[in-house]
């Protein structure tokens, strides 16, 4: 049976394939033509292949699957790939989106995800969802950030929706369409060790009520050491520095010793906060 | 003026300000990111002969082995250790235990182990990979002057060779 659709397809069988169990993991990899690696699983009955298999994929909608009573694992493969060259524009616009834009989450955005979240900068992002149909056509936006950023950014996108054009790449349209320039995605790299805050290691605080005014804000201290030049939130800082004996308060400024340097350093105690 | 109640034992996640309770305003789940931060670059990049993952589903708790460095007592011995993040790491060392029985100074009967990094020295620059070396840096170089177990500590500063021969009986005993 598996041999087939060939065994180098097989990525991992679960349940018990001599015993014929109720159920059966099947898991093959198909390479689309861009080398992308798709995985779908396949459930199969007991009373397969009277009854079909049940298929699940990192695909954004699975296929209707045609099936008869003399339908073979090869038939399931082959609709599978066909749906695959059919999602070809689609992901690589994807793909295009997730290599030009600072993707909030990036780990989470996945194939299957139709939607995209990406940093406008002054803590603003906008919700992306594109057309699985039609990729290149003007994606529905939403909003999300500080209310009158947003207003000012919901009304130049509205002004200039007619400017999509579907030929230019969507870092271009995007940034026309609200007439501003994204945060760039720098190099990986540098990205990592520049801008990531050396105590919580991200480079944006969390979305909540806790962190106050300065939720979703970048980093904001650095290390005046110039061999060090470490970034942190300020917040984690002040966190830090309240959580040993050996800090210093005078007024609002927090006295104490760089985490990783050591060298001395002063922090100050955002006055709103609590 | 002085603030901070001082790190307690415990790993209480509360500590004491001048004129009130403060506290920690990370949330769990950026702790959690750090965690999984430092599950991905270890993962990447382990410190020579450690590893260390998740135990099971709970990012907060994991699991440790430590292969004993040759040229010491503990040479080819695999060291369990149990590894339990406090809820506002960083800002609290993670807690290590042994798991695995070892014939050191430095580590009780109980699995405990006395290590400056995971107390008072402790800071958010370090991370578990640095940990696991430290621990793994305690096998070639035990520091009989800050013991847990004295017994060891004296064997160890009056007898090295008998010492080591009941270390290495330990690790053949528990550790193989």
């Amino acid at each position: 049976m598996i041999e087939e659709v060939g065994w180098e397809h097989l990525v991992r069988a679960g349940g018990d394939l001599i015993a014929y169990p109720v159920i059966l993991l099947v898991y093959f990899g198909a390479r689309d033509k861009k080398g992308r690696v798709h995985v779908m699983e396949i459930q199969l009955d007991k009373a397969y292949p009277r009854v079909p298999p049940m298929v699940s994929a990192d695909v954004p909608y699975i296929f209707n699957l045609k099936w008869s009573m003399n339908s073979r694992l090869k038939n399931l493969v082959q609709q599978f790939e066909k749906h695959l060259e059919k999602l070809q524009a689609f992901w690589s616009t994807l793909d295009e989106i997730d290599r030009s834009f600072q993707i909030v989450d990036s780990k989470q955005a996945s194939r299957a995800i139709p939607s995209r979240q990406i940093h406008v900068g002054n803590d603003c992002f906008i919700i992306l969802f594109i057309d699985i149909n039609d990729p290149r056509s003007l994606p529905e936006c939403r909003f999300m950030g500080l209310g009158n950023t947003v207003n000012s950014l919901r009304k130049t996108w509205k002004r200039n929706v007619d400017k999509w054009e579907r030929d230019k790449a969507f870092l271009e349209n995007l940034e026309c369409l609200l007439n501003t320039q994204f945060p760039r995605l720098a190099d990986e790299e540098t990205n990592n060790h520049l801008d990531e805050c050396g105590i919580c290691y991200a480079q944006y605080l969390p979305i909540g009520d806790v962190h106050g005014p300065q939720t979703g804000s970048a980093t904001d201290y650095t290390c005046e050491n110039n061999s060090c030049s470490k970034a942190f939130h300020s917040m984690c800082l002040v966190d830090w520095l309240r959580s040993i004996t050996t800090t210093r308060q005078s007024f609002n400024v927090l006295f104490g010793n760089c985490p990783y340097c050591s060298e001395p350093i002063a922090v100050k105690i955002n006055a709103t906060k609590n | 003026m002085m603030i901070g109640g001082g790190r307690s034992s415990s790993s209480s996640s509360t500590a004491t300000a001048a004129g009130g309770t403060w506290v920690s305003t990370t949330s769990v789940s950026a702790s959690g990111k750090r965690i999984q931060r430092e599950m991905s670059e270890l993962n990447a990049d382990p410190p020579p002969h450690c590893s260390a993952a998740p135990k099971g589903d709970n990012l907060f708790h994991w699991v440790a082995t430590i292969i004993g460095p040759p040229g010491t007592p503990y040479q080819g011995g695999i060291f369990f250790l149990d590894i339990t993040f406090p809820s506002d790491y960083p800002f609290q060392p993670p807690k290590v235990v042994f798991k695995t029985r070892i014939y050191h100074c430095n580590v009780d009967a109980a699995g405990n182990l006395s290590l400056d990094i995971l107390k008072d020295s402790w800071s958010p620059a370090l991370t578990i990979s640095k940990v696991l070396t430290a621990i793994r840096s305690i096998f070639s170089n035990p520091d009989p002057y800050s013991p847990l177990t004295s017994g060891v500590a004296r064997l160890y500063l009056a007898d090295k060779a008998k010492h080591d021969e009941i270390a290495s009986e330990w690790t053949l005993r528990f550790a193989k």
